[in-house]
């Protein structure tokens, strides 16, 4: 272990618990349901935007 | 008011004592075991519940649910790899490859054909298997975390 990992840990921690976040989070009965349509397009977007986002870093960083 | 002033003081001396006594490889570590934790955590809490799609919604949006769940877990790996490449802890090549398999991943769970899941996981254990062991350490955690969720995935 180094302050470099550590860099990474810290980094990425919003976005673990984030990712925790939403898969343990219970809906509340009186909390506004998403619609389907909006999940659909919520997905779609996040994976166009990671598309994206790959392929933007594979150029920008060649190996 | 001294009384305040003592007690301040001793709160500066304390984080300056433990600012002092925790080293970076003890604080790394620390940093290490709250992702592990985290792993643990999840693993527990998936055993006995992960949320699941708002209901009636029906199917097409129930999957995109889930595969956006999925996507989110796979991106997390991508997000660790491409900050290790940054703090020169792997090989650009090794950020690359990663980055190269998170795009093949999330495409398969877009296709959402059958037996996405197992597939994506295999692939993910079989790109960890031919990184350097140094480097396949570093991300480890997160693969584990990563395929605890795609696990729970319906």
């Amino acid at each position: 272990m180094n302050p470099q990992l550590l860099a990474v840990a810290v980094e990425n921690l919003p976005g673990i618990v984030s990712l925790l976040k939403s898969a343990f989070a219970k809906q509340h009965p009186d909390q506004p349901q998403p619609t389907g349509a909006e999940i659909m397009a919520a997905y779609e977007q996040a994976f166009r935007e990671d598309l994206a986002a790959d392929d933007a870093y594979l150029n920008s960083h060649p190996a | 008011m001294g009384h305040v002033d003592r007690g301040w003081l001793r709160g500066d001396l304390v984080t300056r004592y433990l600012s002092r006594s925790l080293s970076n490889r003890t604080v790394a570590r620390t940093g290490l075991a709250l992702i592990l934790a985290l792993s643990l955590s999840a693993n527990l809490t998936l055993s006995t519940g992960c949320a699941s799609a708002p209901p009636n919604i029906g199917q097409p949006a129930t999957a995109a649910f889930y595969q956006h769940r999925a996507q989110d877990a796979l991106t997390q790996i991508r997000n660790v790899a491409q900050s290790a490449a940054a703090q020169g802890l792997v090989s650009q090549q090794t950020a690359n490859d990663i980055t190269r398999w998170h795009r093949a991943a999330i495409v398969t769970v877009h296709q959402a054909s059958a037996g996405w899941r197992e597939t994506v996981i295999t692939s993910l254990q079989e790109a960890v298997k031919l990184l350097p062991e140094a480097e396949a350490k570093i991300v480890r955690p997160y693969v584990a975390l990563a395929v605890t969720l795609l696990r729970e995935v319906n």
